[in-house]
């Protein structure tokens, strides 16, 4: 028998990876495109400094910081993953010592790390442009509540990713699982009347829950901290939901065309 | 003991059977080549000698652990080169070596590694801008960094130039050199026969050849009659028995060891009868290629076999 060496310590080899993770992300142009230069540029297109009251400006800035940080934690990473999947890349990952739950960590980690600094840069431009004032303690509420909104969506991410078997179903799921709750959640500014059920059904899905604390944020005048416990509530609900699902459905490995029509060519 | 074993092993997909009764041992340090036409169970059985598929039913043990059933100590002894590229293309060569070699407590030194893919001066290039061939040999120091005892190779040199393949080659005898067991799938004969100890044949998910190289040449009694022939000259009056064909200015026979002595006659005395020069004439034993198309394709006749 070999001898036996002590494999590194799990500690090392996550923030290994968190640091591998982040540079990745940083190298793929559609995190930095889709999470930070996109909403910036619909804020500046979409300039209402002159008709809209500073509520409405509040909720326009906290709507794209969220829609931004969003698109980097659910679209990015989702897809990104579904890709590695079908590269074969997750594969390799699994033949390695790495604890799977270090290489999740680290890319969820890394992942809401982007998607909040995206956020933050968003509101810090709205809140240029549109003269909201922001004390630090501003900044603190919103890195809380956009931390806790992106590790939800990457969650939520990291589930539905078991559902989409190539790179190219992953757009029409994301977009469809997503872009419609922006909308109707205030992510391109404020909505007109929507029932009441919906608008209930609205309030528990995870993008209402941060443009509102968002927005309360930027709107707290004076500084306080300013988030909702409620919506950090749901925001946690939707987290770990996704954790749960992720771990029970994920998929390492492609499915193969071959084998799934296999049956056809060979009985037992 | 043995670096795997695996005994009465079965994968259904369904109603298809991909892997069906295999056994074999593979002894540490020995290097063992999987061959079979596609779809023979070849990366079925490295999967789930991988720990990413489970058998249906049967046994397996690499080195001495169920592979379902391994944990990070097991991963850290074998190495994995999957059957088509999986990289990150926007990590540099060494960036990807680097996260690779965190992994485990006795990795390769990454310049080592660069050294032995001979990527030195493409190290700080970014793998999506290599060629496929660089970035196979990527792949493979991604699979032997952290100094494997066993190293799982499915096709490690599809696709690649010949000079690509020969480096791909001298790497894993290099590796084989150092003592690591070495499983690898491949379609390729010469491949095979350069690299392999011993052969593994699967046809339909079954095993239908386990021997060396030399075995499974001696185990055919066949033989391949070569002679040259004028592109002018016709073969319509060639004997039945011999009705091989021409190609490249040659009649080239496929023979059966026990009909030989009789095949040569009636081919000389037809060379006589026609005045045909047979000074070129040429016996050989079959190459490596016939003996595994006939092992996988039986049905194919053993006279007038067809070479270009």
């Amino acid at each position: 028998m070999p001898e036996q060496h002590p494999l590194p310590p799990v500690l090392s080899q996550l923030t290994g990876q968190l640091s591998y993770h982040v540079r990745v992300l940083l190298r793929t142009p559609r995190a930095v495109v889709g999470g930070v230069l996109l909403p910036i540029l619909l804020l500046f297109l979409r300039n209402d400094t002159g008709h809209a009251t500073p509520l409405q400006q509040g909720q326009l800035v906290a709507g794209l910081a969220v829609f931004g940080a969003i698109s980097t934690a659910y679209v990015t990473h989702t897809s990104s993953l579904v890709a590695a999947r079908q590269a074969g890349v997750l594969k390799r990952w699994r033949a390695t010592p790495l604890p799977p739950a270090c290489y999740f960590g680290a890319r969820i980690a890394a992942t809401t790390v982007l998607a909040t600094a995206g956020g933050v840069l968003t509101a810090g431009a709205g809140a240029a442009e549109y003269h909201i004032h922001t004390a630090p303690a501003t900044y603190v509420s919103l890195l809380l509540v956009l931390l806790l909104g992106a590790a939800a969506w990457a969650a939520i991410g990291t589930a539905v990713s078991a559902l989409i078997p190539t790179v190219e179903a992953a757009w029409p799921v994301l977009g469809v699982t997503y872009l419609p709750i922006v909308v109707l959640s205030g992510g391109f500014g404020t909505v007109g009347a929507v029932p009441g059920w919906l608008a209930t059904i609205i309030g528990y899905l995870p993008v209402a829950p941060i443009v509102h604390s968002v927005g309360l944020a930027l709107s707290s005048a004076n500084g306080g901290p300013a988030v909702s416990a409620g919506d950090l509530a749901v925001l946690a609900a939707w987290a770990a939901a996704g954790v749960v699902v992720a771990h029970g459905w994920f998929r390492w490995a492609p499915r193969s065309p071959g084998r799934r029509r296999a049956g056809a060519r060979r009985p037992a | 003991m043995s670096a795997i074993a695996v005994e009465g092993l079965r994968r259904c997909f369904g109603d298809f059977v991909a892997v069906d009764d295999l056994g074999f041992e593979v002894p540490a340090g020995e290097v063992v080549a999987l061959l079979g036409p596609n779809g023979s169970g070849k990366t079925t059985t490295l999967e789930i000698l991988e720990g990413y598929l489970a058998p249906s039913t049967g046994r397996v043990s690499v080195l001495g652990t169920d592979p379902r059933r391994a944990g990070r100590a097991w991963r850290a002894r074998i190495g994995v080169v999957l059957q088509s590229t999986s990289l990150d293309p926007v990590l540099t060569v060494r960036g990807a070596l680097t996260v690779f070699w965190r992994l485990y407590a006795r990795a390769r030194p990454v310049d080592e590694v660069l050294d032995l893919i001979g990527l030195n001066a493409d190290a700080d290039t970014r793998i999506g801008q290599l060629s496929g061939g660089q970035q196979r040999r990527v792949d493979l120091g991604l699979g032997l960094i952290g100094r494997p005892e066993l190293l799982f190779l499915d096709e490690p040199t599809t696709g690649l130039d010949p000079a690509a393949r020969r480096m791909s080659w001298a790497i894993i005898a290099e590796l084989a050199s150092e003592g690591t067991t070495v499983l690898l799938s491949t379609h390729y004969m010469d491949e095979a026969q350069h690299l392999a100890d011993r052969l593994l044949v699967l046809d339909d998910g079954r095993l239908v050849a386990d021997c060396t190289p030399a075995e499974l040449r001696s185990c055919t009694a066949t033989s391949r009659v070569r002679l040259p022939i004028p592109p002018s000259r016709s073969l319509g009056d060639l004997p039945a028995t011999l009705a091989g064909n021409r190609a490249s200015g040659e009649l080239d026979v496929l023979v059966d060891g026990a009909d030989l002595a009789a095949v040569l006659g009636e081919l000389l005395e037809w060379a006589s009868a026609n005045d045909v020069d047979v000074a070129g004439l040429q016996v050989v034993p079959p190459s490596l290629e016939d003996i595994y198309l006939r092992l996988t394709m039986p049905d194919r006749p053993t006279h007038a076999t067809s070479h270009a």
